[in-house]
């Protein structure tokens, strides 16, 4: 499947040949510097962490080579249950809001606006903030008496309690989540968006398309490629978050914001179960890969480009 | 948008009324997203005693330095920033060349297991990052680079993000511009250097931008892998004037800003390429 | 073009990573890499130096202290150099753990007491019995309770370095403003309710308390004070949920919400009480020696002092210590050995005491120095600190700590803030505790 013939040859000529060869050589040349950096520092270690999966080690002492246990332990870990549904809850909610907040953003600031440097850069601030200080500014505005709870009481609404209710701490980790990642997914989308010919939309503006009807059918589908994009890192970055948890919540109150990222480190670096923290990390992996496998399987229906 | 050409009256009013309510959710927005932040630099200027005796909007009059004084006199600011600005400038470039290159052949040409590999790249995504540190950190030390600013670039020069990112985007460049080049003799390198990179400004400097703040914030990395106080990076280091036992929040916020000031100028100053100016240019004449 | 530069340092990385890749390929599997210490050329012809390396948290965010002690160190003992590292307390032990791990432990890592049990249970530390009786190291000179701490069934696997306890900090003025006898030693909890109640105020006027009476210690010092306990003797059994410990939470919980004197998990999230205590607006704060220093260099308009817990069920508090440890794969252990006995010995500690971080757990060097530092400066009632070696124990501790911590705290959290029973809350965080005791 990987060697797809020119369709528009019928005849394979010895030309034809020698020209695949030479532009397969140019490709591997091409991947090669960035496939040893992934070779070295992503695929070795992820063959080192699933031989850790098959052991008791616990980081401080030599590990024993115990098999397929530490997989059939997570099916008895009530915890591990309840942190997946966390994160499935997670993802289903953060990712659409997401993208959705993302695309409409980046429409808007494609305009000629006046000081859109300002709204750029506004949007793209709480990216490049560290996440521990985010965490910190944020662990005080939604605190009881916060500022959150101020502008609420100053409206006459009661105060809520954003990160101590164990009903609604994972949804304002959610919202922390979605406010500090608009503006990546914004650029990438406005870099999108100057892919567009200019010549294309005009086009349809003459044959009578107004604003609504060029987004849908041809800004969507040119930026389907990179919707993919950012659904695909979106749903592995919520099934990986850890950061915020970790620095406002530590999963609490309760289990309610537990995620499995932090469930992950928990068990690997605070309980020394460095072998049932690399199981759960392949359980993730298996989750996401069946997701993308899906969205892969799917993407000749729907991305631009890819058929 | 030329509304010169719109044949219809009802669509430039639509525009109007959509642009007003864009600015509306713009600025709205805007406000959400700038709050915590004047928040944070007005805390940074209070005296200690006033961070929680006053509104958290309270201003003090005249405001006090002493945090930002305090971190310049304690640390070595300007070599940790040095230490932190060198290191993300060569991952950025780096990231951008092999990310780019790699996700050129993967988007445009056809090699065998071509889509298989890619798969591969992003397979390795999908790894929850934390179990790799200790096994990055084995196979840092076998290369002989801990304790020094190789270990920090060599594992972020390459970067599969990047990598799905560029393809992704290259995948909808116009096919004619890659026919008309193979015509004039462009093999696929030079296709790349004079063609597809030069008409990429907003995405590279996308991914750029990202490749250099990761780098800028990362803080878990350095603190295993480096040693010497003198190699330290800047949240490394700022991180040394944390007390075990409270939150100092003039301190912190302050240390915040300062690290903040840096990405935001490059954030400026980086801004214009982000709005494609000259695109496709090679194609036309 | 002006884009020539990211290509030159293409071409240098592809070169650089494939040079690198080879030479890590020829040697995947070989023996972790010799120790830097081994490698390092000797610095001085003279005398042949052995290199250890050091790693503490010990007052990492005035690294002056720490290397002074070091320091000291060099210049008694020429043939041993030191390279040493400060590192924050909060990360330190993540980097232990990926250091250990890939075989470049340091020779001498600096512990607190939970992680000193982890580590020394797990089998990472060096027993330092051996090491105590062939160098004849008098023991009897150390506070008993702080060594007792580093025992790992029975086997000393660090030396302490620092000792401290939770004491009853309070503010004067506040007591005096109220006309309140300052908190004695004999003070129950009647007296303290009695006291806290009184110093609790809504001292604006804007219907919203803002002075608060008392705020409690770290639970396991509340348990204490009530006779209950985590686990059973035998450590297979979680008694948080007995009669005892619900009684010692549901006071933590009465004093919040029917005495109204302590601030609960809400008011605390916005101001903590390090902070209110500081800020003169809580009158009765349980902490530790470490809170000295900062609050003598932050506290303006008042004075504080210091005295003994109240007694609960009995009169109870916890101590603490940090402590130097051995790598078990150290080396150069009798240099290692060395340094642990000056750095935790009189003169190694009297510096670090002298420096203000803690306070030394040899006796000779705490009761003689520790007071007279504090000569003139607040708290003046500082013997306390040494008193409450009388009565204190040390806080329990447990191979699998931090699972039975993080089954427990949830929970209280759920019974701090009422969304559960207290007796509800225990039973259900006593069921991680049992799977932990018995993992």
């Amino acid at each position: 499947m990987a060697v797809e013939p020119f369709p528009q040859m019928k005849k394979k000529t010895s030309f034809a040949k020698r020209q695949r060869i030479q532009e397969a050589i140019w490709g591997y040349l091409f991947i090669t510097p960035n496939f040893l950096i992934i070779l070295f520092f992503t695929i070795i270690p992820v063959f080192f962490a699933l031989y850790m999966s098959l052991t008791d080690w616990n980081i401080l002492s030599t590990p024993n080579f115990i098999g397929l246990e530490n997989y059939e332990k997570i099916f008895s870990d009530k915890l591990a249950r309840e942190t997946f549904f966390n994160t499935f809850y997670f993802t289903v909610v953060s990712v659409p809001i997401n993208v959705f907040l993302t695309l409409l953003l980046a429409v808007l600031l494609n305009q000629k606006i006046k000081g859109i440097t300002f709204f750029r850069t506004a949007y793209y601030l709480p990216v490049i903030s560290a996440s521990v200080a985010v965490s910190l500014m944020f662990m005080w505005i939604l605190a009881n008496n916060g500022l959150m709870n101020q502008i609420l009481g100053s409206m006459g609404i009661e105060p809520v309690r954003w990160l101590t209710s164990p009903k609604i701490a994972l949804n304002s980790v959610i919202g922390v989540t979605i406010w500090k990642g608009l503006g990546l997914n914004m650029i990438i989308f406005l870099a999108a968006l100057q892919d567009i010919p200019k010549e294309l939309l005009e086009a349809a503006a003459i044959d009578g398309a107004n604003a609504v009807q060029k987004f849908f059918k041809i800004t969507i589908p040119l930026l389907s490629p990179v919707i993919f994009f950012v659904t695909i890192t979106g749903v592995i970055g919520s099934f990986q978050s850890f950061d915020l948890v970790y620095n406002m919540t530590r999963g609490g109150p309760g289990h309610s914001t537990t995620v499995i990222g932090f469930y992950i480190w928990r068990q690997a670096f605070d309980y020394l179960n460095m072998g049932y923290g690399a199981a759960l990390a392949f359980i993730v992996f298996a989750a996401i890969l069946v997701l993308t496998t899906l969205q892969w399987a799917l993407r000749k229906f729907w991305v631009y480009s890819e058929a | 948008m030329s509304k010169k050409n719109n044949p219809t009256k009802n669509d430039s009013v639509l525009t109007k009324s959509v642009q007003a309510i864009a600015v509306t959710i713009l600025v709205f927005g805007a406000i959400t997203m700038i709050i915590p932040f004047i928040w944070s630099v007005i805390t940074s200027l209070k005296s200690a005693e006033n961070i929680f005796s006053h509104s958290a909007f309270w201003i003090q009059f005249p405001p006090d330095f002493s945090a930002y004084k305090q971190i310049w006199e304690r640390i070595p600011l300007l070599l940790y920033a040095g230490n932190t600005l060198k290191v993300a400038l060569i991952v950025s470039i780096g990231q951008l060349a092999t990310s780019s290159l790699a996700g050129y052949a993967f988007a445009r040409l056809k090699f065998p297991g071509r889509d298989k590999l890619f798969f591969v790249y992003i397979a390795t995504m999908m790894i929850p990052g934390m179990v790799l540190l200790i096994p990055n950190f084995i196979v840092m030390k076998n290369l002989g680079a801990i304790n020094t600013h190789w270990a920090l670039i060599l594992s972020a020069v390459g970067s599969a993000f990047g990598t799905f990112l560029m393809r992704q985007f290259f995948l909808s460049f116009p096919s004619e511009l890659e026919d008309a080049a193979k015509l004039d003799g462009c093999n696929p390198f030079m296709f790349y250097w004079h063609i597809l990179l030069p008409n990429s400004k907003p995405i590279l400097t996308t991914l750029g931008l990202m490749a250099f703040q990761g780098i800028w914030n990362d803080f878990q990395w350095p603190l295993i892998v480096l040693n010497d106080p003198s190699k330290r990076t800047l949240q490394l280091g700022l991180s040394y004037l944390m007390s075990e036992y409270y939150t100092d929040w003039t301190l912190l916020m302050a240390g915040a800003i300062i690290t903040l000031l840096p990405i935001i100028i490059l954030f400026f100053a980086v801004q214009k390429y982000f709005v494609q100016s000259f695109k496709f240019t090679g194609l036309k004449g | 073009m002006k884009a020539r530069l990211p290509f030159i340092m293409l071409s240098i990385l592809i070169v650089m990573s494939m040079l690198l890749g080879a030479c890590a390929q020829a040697t995947p599997t070989k023996a972790p890499a010799a120790d830097p210490a081994d490698t390092k050329p000797t610095a001085a012809p003279a005398v042949k130096q052995t290199t250890i390396k050091v790693m503490s948290f010990f007052a990492y965010d005035n690294p002056e202290v720490e290397a002074a002690v070091v320091k000291a160190f060099e210049e008694k003992n020429a043939d041993i150099k030191v390279e040493f590292e400060s590192v924050p307390m909060s990360d330190i032990f993540l980097k232990y753990k990926t250091l250990i791990a890939g075989d470049v432990a340091p020779d001498v890592m600096a512990m607190n007491f939970d992680n000193a049990y982890v580590f020394g249970a797990m089998g990472a530390l060096e027993p330092l019995d051996k090491w105590i009786t062939e160098s004849g190291y008098d023991t009897s000179t150390i506070f008993k309770s702080t060594l007792d701490m580093f025992k790992v069934n029975g086997v000393q696997y660090s030396m302490p370095a620092t000792f401290s306890d939770v004491v009853l900090f309070f503010n004067k003025d506040l007591f005096d403003a109220a006309g309140l006898e300052y908190p004695q030693r004999d003070w129950t909890q009647e007296d303290l309710v009695a006291a806290a109640k009184a110093l609790t105020a809504d001292t604006n006027g804007d219907g919203k308390i803002d002075q608060w009476g008392y705020t409690f210690p770290w639970w396991p010092v509340v348990l204490e004070m009530y006779n209950a306990s985590i686990w059973s003797k035998d450590g297979k059994t979680c008694t948080l949920n007995s009669p005892e410990g619900v009684k010692a939470i549901q006071s933590i919980v009465d004093a919040r919400y029917e005495g109204k004197f302590s601030p609960t998990a809400d008011q605390l999230a916005e101001q903590g009480d390090w902070d209110m205590f500081i800020a003169g607006k809580l009158a009765m704060f349980p902490t530790g020696p470490w809170a000295v220093q900062p609050f003598n260099d932050k506290i303006t308009g008042f004075t504080y002092d210091i005295a003994h817990m109240p007694a609960g069920d009995k009169q109870a508090t916890h101590v603490y210590a940090n402590a130097y440890a051995m790598a078990a794969a150290s080396k150069n252990k009798e240099a290692a050995w060395k340094f642990i006995t000056f750095a935790t010995g009189p003169e190694g500690t009297k510096i670090r005491q002298d420096g203000k971080y803690e306070i030394s757990p040899v006796k000779e060097i705490a009761e003689k120095y520790y007071l007279a530092a504090l000569a003139g400066a607040s708290p003046e009632s500082a013997i306390v600190f040494m008193e409450v070696q009388d009565y204190a124990v040390a806080q329990p501790v447990h191979a699998n700590w931090s699972q039975i911590h993080d089954s427990i705290y949830p929970e209280l959290d759920l019974a701090l803030t009422q969304a559960k029973t207290v007796q509800q809350a225990l039973d259900d965080a006593c069921v991680g505790v049992n799977a932990a005791l018995n993992k």
